[in-house]
């Protein structure tokens, strides 16, 4: 009984990994996004992940670039959120750019 | 005492109300939903009827969350979960902020306890179920065990002062909280988490008297992608309806983060103060010791847990454990003083945007029952 249990268990996450599309599961800057934006990707997938996995900033529904402030801003305030003051914008930039482009990304206005 | 509260809440209030300036026209209500569906199968080989003592094979959690950001001082969170034990609130509260260091939370929320629960969510943990020191019904024996030490997601109303204060590199958290606390019957023999979540006796304070509890969080940033957070929280009050018996319970935990690479640990101690009853004699296992009975039991737990990802595969190795000394009713299977120590291997596979299998392999080693083994296999996803 074990041992089926055991071969069903890896049959199933072996197919798994084979079945569905090779998703990377990273927050990617889109190609063509300037040196800040790519940083701040890696410093917003650095952070978020302490808490939960990156899908939730991915599936995130956004209507604005405020939206994104917002939303960063009370993340930020989480308990051990490790997110610094200086490190808010920076991760704003990859979200605001990923969802608006560099348009969206001009409505922040300067640093 | 009481008074004194609500003067400083409503103080509070007015403080955060003044600060608040008119919102600009430009600036929207926002608001997130957010929600998780996890089906999980537990298995458990070494028993051919596991229900006995388990809820094995086929369970949902789920759960639906609404973020608002009213102003830029103020936003409310309201998540609906339902579980084995039907729908509950998870979350209906308001953030107060006045600034980064002082917030007040006033509703229905988790208090500030421990790492794990702010990542109680299914979506948010890599197994498929919770580190024994919070566990809530899922695991083996759970009812000789009493569950963990406090189970998670702790929801309760009540309000909350909290806070973050950012300096260097580091990260300083603190909460202070008074809630209606965990319940019990006037004859208590431990917590009755049931009565915590019954519609018939009320989802209010039992005992006119609130507990209290506070905790403190350092995260110190190691380089730019790896950080250190260590964490003391402590809970008092009384369970029962006479608020005569008292518990407190303390903790620290450590979470160690090398880029993508985590290593938690946590640890829970819980002191719990029983009734002995007009003839403890018949009702308890064990006779008195020195002339008399002890009035009070010993519970604790651990967890040390390993979590790697490799590609779309995180890997998790955990230890964790539970300890029990005093008295057990004449019924228990347990004895004066028992353990339990398990060991898992588990592996969550991202197999598409937002959603991932979970499967895991537990052993459990119990010192007075017999060693079972379980097997975890379910899918969880996040919107």
């Amino acid at each position: 009984m074990t041992t089926r249990l055991a071969a069903c268990l890896v049959a199933c996450t072996l197919s798994a990994c084979f079945l569905f599309g090779r998703e990377t599961g990273r927050l990617e800057a889109p190609a063509g996004a300037p040196v800040d934006v790519r940083l701040g990707c890696a410093l917003a997938e650095n952070r978020c992940t302490r808490c939960h996995t990156i899908d939730r900033v991915l599936a995130t529904q956004v209507d604005s670039p405020m939206h994104w402030q917002a939303y960063v801003h009370r993340m930020r305030l989480q308990p051990q959120s490790g997110i610094l003051p200086d490190e808010e914008r920076p991760i704003l930039g990859c979200l605001v750019f990923r969802s608006f482009g560099a348009q969206g990304l001009a409505t922040l206005g300067p640093r | 005492m009481r008074a004194a509260l609500a003067m400083f809440v409503l103080v509070t209030a007015l403080a955060i109300a003044r600060a608040d300036a008119p919102p600009e026209a430009d600036k929207a209500v926002q608001r997130n939903f957010a929600g998780s569906i996890q089906f999980d199968y537990l298995a458990v080989p070494t028993e051919r009827l596991a229900r006995p003592t388990s809820l094995d094979a086929a369970t949902v959690e789920t759960s639906l969350k609404l973020a608002v950001d009213l102003t830029d001082h103020v936003s409310a969170n309201v998540k609906m979960c339902v579980a084995c034990h039907g729908p509950e609130l998870g979350m209906a509260y308001l953030d107060l902020r006045a600034s980064d260091v002082f917030n007040v939370r006033v509703g229905r929320f988790t208090p500030a306890f421990g790492s794990f629960p702010q990542r109680h969510d299914p979506a948010n943990h890599r197994t498929s179920d919770k580190p024994l020191p919070y566990d809530m019904g899922r695991m083996l024996n759970y009812k000789d065990w009493n569950e963990g030490i406090l189970p998670a997601p702790w929801v309760d109303n009540g309000i909350e002062l909290d806070g973050v204060q950012f300096f260097g590199g580091n990260q300083l958290d603190y909460a202070a909280y008074a809630i209606g606390g965990p319940k019990g019957n006037a004859d208590g023999y431990d917590f009755d988490y049931t009565l915590s979540r019954s519609g018939e006796r009320y989802y209010v304070d039992n005992n006119s008297e609130p507990s209290v509890g506070a905790r403190l969080a350092l995260t110190l940033r190691l380089d730019d992608d790896s950080s250190l957070a260590l964490g003391a929280s402590g809970m008092a009050g009384h369970y029962d309806p006479q608020a005569k018996l008292a518990f407190w319970i303390a903790g620290a935990d450590a979470v160690l983060q090398i880029d993508h690479v985590f290593l938690r640990a946590e640890y829970l101690l819980r002191r719990t103060e029983i009734a002995l009853g007009d003839d403890p004699l018949a009702r308890f296992k064990y006779g008195p010791a020195g002339g008399r009975f002890d009035d009070h039991l010993l519970k604790d737990g651990f967890y040390a847990e390993l979590e790697a990802p490799v590609g779309r595969v995180d890997l998790i190795a955990r230890w964790d454990g539970l300890r029990r000394w005093g008295n057990v009713l004449a019924t228990s299977e347990l004895r004066e003083n028992s353990i339990l120590l398990r060991y898992t291997a588990a592996a969550a596979i991202r197999i598409a945007a937002g959603v991932r299998i979970k499967a895991s392999v537990e052993e459990y080693d119990f010192s007075d029952l017999p060693d079972e083994l379980a097997v975890h296999l379910g899918v969880v996803g996040s919107f």
